[in-house]
């Protein structure tokens, strides 16, 4: 994951992990970079100095995004990504979404020091 | 952190010390030094020192050795060997310097606190409170008014309480070794507390998020938090403190501390039984202290508060609230019907939904094997001993508690209707009794009006109202991948049902290499785990099928999860896409796929869940494919003599369109086109290369050519035909494709169901017409005449 943690940190200081499940790895060397990260999940978790929030990102509490650069998502169900886009279009943040290897979006595949993913800009 | 001390004291732990000394201590250290409120002051023995002491070789194998083989089924032998293991562990020497240093602590905070023989509350904290969907709290023990003399035995107890029955099967229901979660102690100065109790920071029934609960009764909190008595509740708005509602409890006894040691219950006196146990300024005080803690976490709070015979407030203890925390819309669930039934009794509504059944009366917890799936569990009160009954119970009453006690609080993390506070319904009630509970209202009603549970989202999200059904030929079906939304997701679509469950999600949320997990014994927990996920989703449509697709994780994806280096970097080539994956790894790997195999069975022999179908992904020959279906008879799963158990097969690689014939023969049921795959592999395109996506086309006339060539010989056999890539809701004529060409089903995302039934009922009158008129169209497809799609018909 070293290329999106090198993507992410260069172009953004706000940014919002949608669903980080039990993967803390982004997040948390996100955050040793000294990018202002906050994590959420429809269950609760709790890593180091990672700021939390249990959210369902199907009935989003706005709040909580407003201000970030970009959400990002790792693997998530893939169901899951409309209401990530809607989200990030309504607060007008980009969007990465890192998917297993063989689930594909309408979007703008990236590649960057060997990792895939996908980035919506409505910034 | 770089702390390597055993012993240290709350003013130097922040949330980020969860790992060194678990949940309950990192928050304690969090309200003392970030948030600054009045904590009772102490020290943590941290998970250091428990490793120090278990993790010794020795003792660890002795302890691994003594649970490796106990049944968890059988409570019995189970019960012996938490004995066993417990005694085994008190009777450890404690290491001397270790001892050293927390007698000094102790003697320390005596000396603070200008007491010789400060009275103490000891309490686990483990380590694993934190992980997500593995909720520990109530899980270890506790001791209060522990001095000197009975410290070091008190912690040894902690420890060796992470190996009580429940804290076992605990762990290998959730897949944790049992070295995987430490403990760590606190040992933190007990309030001779005037009043105590809860106070959530949310209102816990309902959901809303403007109001503070507090629930009080005279003496030591424990008499609340366990539910043994029923205190007075208050409700606070947020921001203005107003108090807008008091409901005073008759408080008859209390528990304080014994002189002796321990704790004891005694009679409230007489004249204070029936006043409130807070004033006006207390409750806006505590209220205050509510706020001030939500605001740092950022998510309401459930909270242990006290005050002690000076007035002076004390926090015991804060975590986030466990139902509401994770829900965004408020639940303003009222019925709409109203129930004429006779009320026979009222209580404390604290767990909404109205469910009928038949009572069961246990008032001891020894007697829970009595206690049998879908009976209304009714009792005194419970405690962590009943979940398992709990588990199994469609609603519960207890006799005594408020909306704070066990529960309350575990009936709501389990989406059961339960009403506490009834005062008399072990004595009112029998057994075989059949009932109405209204969760909500608190009402109990003679006889039986619900016929099953109001159906809730597992505390994530309200039903909305049904979608309306239009109805059409073509099965619309959804794409799945997560459980928790299947109840919302059948609901709110009215989809025919599930047209692809995807198995990666499971296993990440297991969260580990299934190689792994076989390798610490844990076959039960993916069984149990797969079981439960898959069941979720075929109860939420059952009797509509869901079609469950065996695990397709390439080697990259498994290489990611814990293990996966160890068991996954030799089978990573060059192209994991086309590498080691589907159905392939299922002869060669057949105990991981037995996993699966037995999880299925379970959800549809154990379950009931008849409707669950299953699909092997990525099929790439018919030898293979063979290999495949005889482990699955091996297994009691097969599809010739199973009328009602389908077997699909993904058709994603170009050998399945050529040999489709040859499949059929093999008596599939269904096809299924993933069209990701299809594609890559029709246009040899590289999904994961950038440099060629702009050739990548679902609408490319070969690609269409494969999917129509397949749907005309499954037609030909009678085998169904299914897409469940993203194509139809994309394409509009892509579904007008599909169904020109007879296709049984589509399976789609949740959010394009309804659009999509609604294009499907609008083609398939289209045709109709076309038919009845006699019209004569040219259907196209981007842009390509259909006739130009069937390429074998100019051949013939």
């Amino acid at each position: 994951m070293i290329g999106l943690i090198d993507y992410i940190s260069e172009k953004y200081s706000n940014v919002v992990e949608i669903g980080i499940g039990r993967y803390p790895e982004v997040a948390y060397s996100l955050y040793l970079k000294g990018i202002n990260v906050i994590a959420t999940d429809i269950y609760y978790f709790s890593y180091k100095g990672i700021r939390f929030f249990i959210d369902n990102i199907m009935e989003p509490n706005v709040s909580i995004y407003n201000g970030a650069g970009l959400l990002y998502s790792i693997r998530p169900a893939p169901e899951l990504v409309i209401y990530m886009k809607r989200l990030a279009k309504n607060i007008k943040a980009d969007l990465i979404v890192k998917p297993l290897s063989s689930e594909f979006y309408e979007g703008d595949l990236k590649r960057y020091k060997s990792i895939n993913f996908y980035l919506w800009n409505f910034s | 952190m770089g702390k390597s001390n055993q012993v240290l004291w709350f003013k130097e732990l922040g949330k980020e010390d969860i790992p060194l000394v678990g949940g309950k201590c990192a928050n304690l250290g969090e309200l003392t030094g970030k948030i600054g409120v009045p904590v009772p002051d102490g020290f943590a023995v941290t998970a250091e020192a428990y490793k120090d002491l278990l993790f010794d070789e020795k003792v660890k194998d002795k302890i691994i050795s003594t649970i490796m083989d106990v049944d968890i089924s059988n409570m019995e032998k189970l019960h012996d060997v938490s004995i066993k293991v417990r005694k085994f562990i008190e009777d450890l020497p404690m290491p001397k310097k270790l001892e050293e240093d927390i007698i000094a602590k102790y003697k320390q905070l005596c000396k603070e606190r200008g007491k010789k023989n400060l009275p103490v509350a000891v309490r686990s904290s483990a380590t694993a409170e934190d992980l997500p969907g593995a909720s520990f709290a109530g899980q270890q023990d506790t001791y209060l008014n522990v001095t000197e003399k009975s410290l070091i035995p008190s912690i040894k107890r902690c420890w060796s309480s992470l190996f009580t029955p429940r804290a076992i099967v605990y762990r290998k229901e959730k897949g944790f070794s049992h070295d995987e979660v430490l403990i760590s102690v606190a040992v933190q100065e007990l309030i001779a507390s005037k009043v105590s109790g809860v106070m959530f920071t949310i209102e816990p029934v309902s959901g809303q998020k403007d109001k503070i609960v507090i629930n009080a009764s005279w003496g030591l909190g424990e008499a609340v938090v366990s539910g043994q008595v029923t205190p007075d509740e208050y409700i606070v708005e947020k921001g203005t403190l107003k108090i807008i509602n008091k409901n005073i409890a008759k408080k008859t006894k209390q528990i304080i501390s014994d002189k002796d040691g321990g704790t004891k219950w005694v009679d409230v006196p007489y004249d204070m039984q029936d006043i409130p146990a807070l004033t006006d300024d207390e409750i806006k005080t505590l209220a205050k202290l509510g706020e001030k803690i939500e605001k740092h976490y950022g998510v309401p709070q459930d909270i242990e508060w006290a005050i002690d015979d000076k007035g002076k407030f004390f926090i015991l203890q804060a975590r986030p609230e466990t139902v509401f925390g994770k829900e965004v819309e408020t639940i303003q669930e009222e019925r709409k019907d109203t129930i004429t039934n006779e009320i026979i009794l009222k209580g404390i509504g604290v767990s909404p939904g109205t469910v009928s059944g038949r009572v069961k009366v246990i008032v001891n917890v020894k007697d829970i094997a009595r206690f049998q799936k879908g009976d209304i569990l009714v009792t005194e009160m419970t405690t962590p001993d009943w979940v398992p009954a709990m588990k199994m119970a469609s609603a519960i009453i207890t006799n005594l508690g408020g909306k704070t006690c066990h529960a309350a609080i575990v009936s709501r993390e389990l989406g059961v209707p339960c009403i506490v506070g009834t005062e008399k319904a072990t004595n009112l009630l029998k057994d075989g009794d059949i009932i109405t509970v209204d969760g909500q209202k608190g009402i109990i009603f003679s006889g039986a009006v619900a016929e099953k549970p109001e159906i809730k989202s597992e505390g994530v999200t309200v039903i909305k109202e049904s979608a309306p059904q239009i109805v059409t030929a073509t099965k619309v079906y959804v794409n799945l991948s997560i459980p928790e939304i299947a109840r919302k997701i059948a609901q709110e679509t009215n989809a025919d049902g599930v047209g692809l469950l995807r198995a990666e999600h499971l296993m990440l949320s297991i969260g580990k290499h299934p190689r792994l997990l076989i390798e610490e014994g844990g076959e039960n927990v993916m069984i149990e785990r797969f079981a439960s996920g898959i069941g979720q989703v075929a109860e939420a449509f059952f009797p509509k099928p869901v079609v469950y697709r065996f695990l397709d994780f390439k080697p990259d994806e498994f290489l990611e999860l814990p293990g996966g280096e160890k068991y996954e970097r030799k089978n990573l080539g060059p192209n994991p896409m086309i590498g080691y994956r589907g159905e392939y790894r299922y002869a060669k790997e057949d105990d991981i796929f037995r996993l699966e195999l037995r999880a299925i069975r379970k959800a549809r022999e154990e379950m009931g869940l008849t409707n669950i179908w299953v699909m092997v992904p990525f099929v790439r020959t018919v030898e293979i494919f063979r290999k495949t279906v005889n482990i699955m008879k091996q297994e009691g799963l097969d599809h010739l003599a199973d009328n009602s158990f389908q077997l699909w097969i993904m058709v994603e690689v170009p050998s399945a369109v050529f040999m489709i014939e040859e499949f059929c023969r093999e008596g599939i049921d269904g096809v299924s086109f993933g069209t990701n795959d299809l594609t890559m592999l029709v246009l040899g395109v590289d999904r994961n290369d950038t440099s060629v996506q702009e050739i990548y086309d679902e609408r490319n006339l070969g690609v269409l050519r494969a999917i129509a060539y397949t749907m005309a010989v499954c037609r030909k056999y009678g085998v169904t035909t299914s897409i469940c890539g993203q194509a139809p809701s994309v394409y509009p004529d892509y579904l007008e494709f599909m169904i020109r060409n007879g296709a049984t089903s589509v399976s789609v995302n949740p959010d394009t169901v309804i659009a999509t039934r609604k294009n499907i009922a609008v083609l398939e009158q289209k045709i109709q017409m076309e038919k009845a008129l006699g019209l004569q169209t040219r259907p196209k497809i981007a842009k390509i005449p259909l006739e130009e799609v069937y390429f074998w018909k100019s051949l013939i």
